[in-house]
């Protein structure tokens, strides 16, 4: 809707990017004891913006005329990157979700969602105040 | 977006629906502590894909006897004591059920929490909305 507006989209992108991440935790939680289940880790939110950089992805900044600041940027999706857990230690049965580890996962996450969320809405409230305001 | 939250939810409930079972078959075994002959319950997890939604949930696979030998007791005035005198009650270990209800508790809090904290997000992005 918003989405051609960087913030915006930078936003949206986040959120969008915590919400998978919450789904890859949940996956990990469930499956707690689960014998042979090996846990998946989230990459980061800035680790992935970097590495889709590095990897040719659209995000670098953009500025539509000169005297523009630069705008946030545009990342191709929430590409959401996982890779195999770092394994402190294994259960008997071959599980290696620690579910201390997948609580702090999911607060991270969460405060990176709040943090989107509110970006969003004063963003909006920007929006709104500039096509409101009368002289 | 929507889709994510929905199969966050599947998954988390299908995570809690198991530790329930497992509760479930914690609670038969202690509750069946002395029962003669009475081989306790064990319950198996095992990860698969849920196809409405493709996401990697949690069942129970299947629920098998503990093969392990059974609790004999010298007690030769028991109606059901053997012709040495032995009764065969439960191989069910009061302490192991304790130790497992624990950790179904445990994990079946976890999964609830993500249950409640994808919904609090949910609600988070719907109030961006509101105003």
């Amino acid at each position: 809707m918003l989405n051609w507006i960087g913030v915006f989209h930078l936003a949206s992108t986040r959120m969008s990017y915590e919400t998978a991440g919450l789904r890859v935790v949940a996956r990990n939680i469930a499956n707690a004891d689960t014998p042979g289940f090996r846990g998946t880790a989230v990459v980061p939110f800035a680790e992935t913006m970097r590495r889709q950089r590095q990897d040719g992805g659209d995000v670098s900044a953009k500025a539509t005329r000169a005297g523009h600041a630069a705008a946030a940027g545009r990342s191709a999706g929430g590409g959401l990157r996982t890779e195999p857990a770092e394994v402190l230690e294994e259960a008997p049965n071959g599980n290696t979700v620690a579910l201390e580890d997948e609580m702090i996962q999911a607060a991270r996450l969460r405060g990176g969602h709040a943090l989107a969320a509110a970006t969003f809405e004063k963003n909006l409230e920007l929006m709104r105040m500039a096509v409101s305001a009368q002289g | 977006m929507q889709d994510d939250f929905s199969s966050i939810m599947t998954v988390s409930a299908s995570g809690m629906r198991a530790q329930g079972k497992r509760l479930k078959a914690a609670a038969e075994n202690l509750a069946n502590v002395d029962s003669p002959g009475f081989r306790r319950k064990q319950v198996y997890f095992h990860d698969q894909v849920d196809r409405a939604s493709g996401a990697a949930t949690v069942a129970v696979s299947l629920t098998s006897r503990d093969p392990s030998p059974l609790r004999e007791a010298y007690e030769p005035g028991h109606p059901l004591a053997n012709a040495d005198g032995y009764v065969t009650y439960s191989n069910v270990n009061a302490i192991i059920e304790m130790m497992d209800m624990k950790e179904a508790e445990r994990s079946f809090s976890a999964g609830l929490r993500t249950f409640d904290q994808a919904r609090d997000m949910f609600m988070r992005t719907l109030d961006l909305l509101r105003r």
